[in-house]
């Protein structure tokens, strides 16, 4: 501990602040705080990997106790079977990549088009997009399901099908949503905006068109500010309810497993097991672990250089 | 770039105009618009005693957010920027709920914040032989506190990045220049490390206080409906979506859109000189 300490020379305090004991005693306490905040942090998560494992009159019960009486993995994959967690799951892949693809894409090149392009109204466009930021998407929920309600009666008569029936068809729109983000958007245009505009010309000059210029040079070129909007838009797309419980209400198999989740808790008719809804959290929350224990020291420092959480 | 601005149209801009739209018309279904009630539906909504203190319990919200929300990453940061072992361990271990999706992360709370005697935390204060708590229920209060905790215990670690990534761009030549003025530890903190993180407070003052306006899941499955602690979105939801009252739901979405709109607009202006800066 002395080791470190003695080549500590930046900061509020300094090595020779510790040579004092008073101020050695207030380090070790600094210490144990950060142990504490950290099993804070930790022990949620936690209590719930461990609870799977226990029977459910042990999750709840009148003493705590924090590790089961065993590790059974079989239990975990018969349950999985029996609620068909697989299903969900393959349903929340499948809107998260879409989502993924729809926001890199659309944000992007709206970006490219503000940033390198700029088009004649450009600046209007932009300064509709920002002032948006901040409006939670709940607020337009009902006219944009309506919206979407007439949209796909409109394309139902068309087609001459019901298109609710065609499968995932209704997963269009909540891909297509993550390609209207005002945070993303401006995230794509300050880190478009740095770099040099000698490059875009000297591809213009060997006859680049706008698709080549975005997909071959611009997305290559910004893989960092790339990554960071994959990582929050993967983040918020696995996280997402609302819209998704609106669209799937009609073929429930469709469902993605955070819309299992939040029906299981909103609809207070709803008959579930304690361990059926306690499995479900689990499997919600894995995911995103192992995508942030992927990455973890990009997140770290992605959430630094944009300035803003998600 | 045309596609892109179609997407934002149809999904942002339209459905932001039609919630003006249909907050003058009498609609309480998905599929027809009845007639024009003008500000019927304002008055309507303004007189409804649940969306009245839904407005007052936001103000509560903000409070209790800025007081520990708020302040919390900041003093995490400016004491972690001092601690030299485990450091990387105490970054990581601190991050790790944000990762934790929102609804999963509340209904974890769920159990902890029961109030029976087998709730997770009473379980743990009868292991120490103490007297179970009812929580979220009493005294009535309480609630909105502990809501923003179970908030906090979420966003603090990725704010408290924020914060530290600032500290760290702070020359160590201000520090030792206050050092050799004799300045104390409390001045240092007050001269050198306020001035120089003042813009990220400035900025995520206004995001937390945007941030509790988007409260819905939190209360609705903690709280369910009690008044105590009922929020905006939640009656907006339930009167929009549950109740098909689309437009009472618009009037409520336009009243928020509005406050949003004005704090927005502070944001901007917080942070136009930084990003004029990146240009």
């Amino acid at each position: 501990m002395k080791h470190r300490l003695a080549v500590k020379n930046e900061g509020i305090f300094i090595f020779s602040d510790y040579k004092k004991p008073s101020s050695k005693i207030l380090y070790s306490l600094l210490i144990v705080f950060f142990l504490i905040v950290s099993i804070i942090s930790i022990f949620p998560p936690l209590w719930l990997f461990l609870s799977s494992f226990k029977s459910p009159d042990l999750v709840l019960s009148d003493h705590f106790k924090l590790l089961p009486d065993s590790m059974d993995f079989t239990m975990i994959l018969s349950v999985w079977r029996q609620f068909s967690f697989g299903k969900y799951y393959l349903n929340s892949f499948l809107l998260v990549a879409g989502a993924l693809v729809a926001s890199i894409l659309f944000n992007g090149l709206l970006a490219y088009s503000t940033s390198v392009v700029k088009p004649k109204g450009y600046k209007v466009i932009d300064m509709m997009v920002i002032s948006t930021l901040m409006i939670p998407a709940m607020i337009n929920i009902s006219p944009l399901y309506m919206s979407i309600i007439s949209v796909f009666n409109t394309l139902s008569s068309w087609f001459g099908t019901n298109v609710w029936n065609l499968p995932y068809f209704s997963y269009l729109p909540l891909w297509l949503v993550y390609g209207a983000n005002a945070y993303y958007y401006v995230l794509f245009k300050v880190y478009f905006s740095s770099l040099p505009k000698s490059l875009f010309e000297a591809a213009r000059v060997d006859g680049a068109n706008h698709w080549q210029m975005f997909t071959k040079l611009l997305l290559p070129m910004s893989m960092p500010i790339v990554m960071v909007v994959a990582i929050f838009t993967m983040n918020a797309a696995w996280s997402d309810f609302l819209l998704p419980s609106l669209m799937t209400q009609i073929n429930q198999n469709e469902r993605p497993i955070m819309v299992k989740l939040y029906t299981m808790y909103a609809d207070q008719m709803a008959q579930v097991t304690l361990q059926e809804k306690l499995m479900t959290i689990m499997f919600s929350v894995i995911p995103p672990i192992v995508l942030f224990a992927l990455f973890q020291k990009k997140i770290s420092s992605s959430v630094s250089t944009s300035g803003l959480k998600e | 770039m045309l596609p892109s601005v179609l997407l934002f149209a149809f999904f942002i801009w339209v459905p932001l105009l039609k919630n003006v739209y249909f907050s003058f018309f009498d609609i309480t279904n998905y599929s027809t618009i009845g007639d024009f009630v003008g500000f019927d539906n304002y008055r309507a909504i303004f007189q409804d005693p649940t969306f009245t203190r839904a407005l007052w319990n936001t103000v509560q919200y903000i409070l209790w957010s800025l007081l520990i929300g708020f302040t919390l990453p900041m003093i995490l940061a400016v004491l972690l920027n001092e601690v030299v072992h485990f450091k990387g361990l105490f970054r990581t271990a601190l991050n790790i709920p944000n990762f934790v999706p929102g609804i999963a992360a509340t209904a974890i709370w769920v159990y902890f914040f029961r109030s029976e005697q087998n709730g997770v935390l009473n379980s743990i204060l009868a292991n120490f032989g103490l007297d179970q708590i009812s929580w979220l229920y009493s005294p009535s209060w309480s609630a909105i506190p502990l809501i923003v905790l179970t908030l906090t215990w979420k966003g603090a670690g990725a704010t408290m990045l924020i914060y530290l990534a600032q500290l760290q761009t702070i020359d160590n030549v201000y520090y030792e220049a206050a050092r050799i003025e004799g300045a104390t530890a409390f001045q240092r903190i007050r001269l050198v490390t306020m001035p120089a993180v003042f813009q990220n407070i400035k900025t995520l003052f206004i995001l937390q206080v945007i941030a509790v306006f988007q409260v819905f899941y939190e209360p609705l499955m903690l709280t369910k409906q009690s008044i105590y602690s009922v929020s905006l979105l939640q009656i907006l939801y339930k009167t929009a979506v549950q109740d098909m009252e689309v437009s009472k739901g618009a009037a409520m979405g336009v009243v928020v859109s509005l406050l949003l709109f004005v704090l927005t607009f502070l944001y901007l202006r917080g942070t136009r000189s930084k990003e004029r800066g990146e240009e």
